[in-house]
């Protein structure tokens, strides 16, 4: 798949070839492609069933897909749609045990996590388990946890789900900083405005003949 | 940071989780309490709060591996390997399991004062152990909690309809402890497999079954690297 290709542009850090993914006999993607380079973001749009989480949940690792190639070269966090997150523990001890995995120290893992928190507008410190904290909140953790351990490469299936106005602008100004920290990113979305903060533009179309993707950004710098 | 002390912070990670689930503790407990109770002052009580120890431990492994299963793939990808979860699963299993052999050892031996009390003590402890890879076992193949209920229903509700001396029984995971437990309660009548035997079968179910979990959970939670290559960049 093309893309806004600089001749000073870094290799790709993570690069996806003729995926296909069916699920029975309905065929969800079909021989798309994707390229990611670090300090790079790229939206992935489309319809809903267009297969943008089916997509991130193959570039994770979390499905195989039946024909075509990942190619990751770092380590990666990724941020599901629906948090994955064990409702008796609460934030801290959800920071310990994603940190433990990183190979962080437990005193790393909280200093790390509770500045990520605290960023997002996250109350750091409250003991709350995870099953009583309200959906917004819920979200932040969850995406915190898959930034962790400072990932290469971010895999974002609509994190700001249940964001307030502030926190939702907010996380796309913290997304800005973490391209030009070098992290390779991409996040399905759907709203347009949020388009323009985006790189490069990947859109998924149902039936899903492939790929359409390497649109110049909407005003994106 | 070293395998085992990831193993440790699973472990105990799990083991908060657990203890904050109150009702499913006292049920835990409660269970094979009851099944002994009803069946007191028989002997047979023994045979059967043996066996529903198992039934309570195995059950624990079933729901600790449901109760992250959309958690572990996420914690595989972030670093853990996923022998280390499981590993940490069963560290804390094999802890609650001691805790529970010690306690209804002690309080079958008080009440239903044994003779065969060495035998006893086996067949508890047997009961125990093999129960903790069976639940994981079961949890690990169905990952659905109907189903994976109904399976331990199933395999231990055979266990304690069969008689002891059923050629079937062997086929069963706690055939072992439930010799041990059927010489305890005096129900034997041929004679019952030399101990060495029914170690050895606990023994092998265990490990058997130790590594089928280990086997359908790495196959589950793994990251799942898509490597086909697709017909136009075949070379």
């Amino acid at each position: 798949m093309g893309g806004r290709e600089r001749s000073d542009s870094p290799s790709p850090i993570l690069t996806a070839t003729g995926i296909r993914k069916r699920f029975g006999r309905k065929l969800v993607l079909d021989n798309v492609n994707l390229e990611v380079r670090p300090g790079e973001v790229v939206a992935v749009v489309g319809e809903n069933g267009a297969g943008k989480s089916t997509l991130l949940r193959i570039l994770a690792g979390f499905l195989a897909a039946d024909a075509g190639e990942v190619d990751s070269r770092g380590r990666v966090g990724y941020c599901p749609q629906e948090p994955g997150l064990i409702g008796l523990l609460n934030a801290r001890e959800h920071l310990r045990y994603f940190g433990a995995a990183r190979d962080l120290p437990p005193g790393d893992a909280l200093a790390q996590g509770h500045e990520l928190l605290q960023a997002l507008g996250f109350p750091v410190g409250d003991p709350t388990l995870v099953q009583n904290l309200s959906s917004g909140n819920r979200q932040k953790l969850n995406l915190v946890l898959a930034l962790l351990g400072e990932p290469e490469i971010l895999l974002l299936d609509e994190p700001y789900q249940g964001f307030d106005q502030g926190t939702y602008v907010n996380f796309w100004n913290h997304v800005e900083t973490w391209r030009d920290q070098g992290k390779a990113i991409v996040v399905v979305t759907h709203l347009l405005v949020e388009r323009q903060r985006a790189d490069r533009l990947v859109e998924l179309r149902i039936p899903c003949p492939s790929v359409v993707g390497g649109e110049p950004p909407f005003g994106a710098s | 940071m070293s395998s085992a002390r990831r193993i440790v912070i699973i472990a105990g990670m799990q083991g908060r989780d657990l203890v904050r689930r109150y009702v499913a503790i006292a049920l835990m407990v409660v269970l094979p309490l009851a099944f002994y109770f009803a069946l007191l002052p028989s002997h047979y009580a023994l045979l059967v709060g043996g066996i529903g120890l198992a039934w309570s431990v195995s059950a624990v492994g079933l729901f600790v591996v449901l109760a992250s299963r959309e958690t572990d793939p996420r914690l595989v990808l972030a670093g853990y390997r996923p022998w280390e979860l499981l590993a940490g699963r069963w560290l804390l299993l094999e802890g609650v399991a001691a805790i529970l052999i010690g306690a209804f050892a002690l309080l079958f031996l008080a009440i239903s004062r044994p003779t065969a009390t060495g035998e006893l003590v086996l067949g508890v402890s047997l009961s125990g152990i093999v129960a903790v890879p069976l639940g994981l076992a079961i949890g690990s193949l169905l990952p659905r909690e109907l189903e994976g209920t109904l399976a331990i229903i199933a395999l231990v509700g055979i266990e304690l309809t069969l008689p002891t001396d059923s050629s079937v029984a062997p086929f069963l995971p706690l055939y072992g402890s439930q010799q041990f437990l059927a010489v305890a309660a005096g129900l034997h009548g041929v004679t019952p497999p030399p101990a060495p035997v029914s170690v050895s079968y606990a023994l092998a179910y265990t490990a058997a079954l130790t590594l089928l979990a280990t086997l359908l959970w790495t196959m589950r939670v793994r990251v799942k690297r898509s490597l086909h290559r697709p017909p136009s960049v075949r070379p």
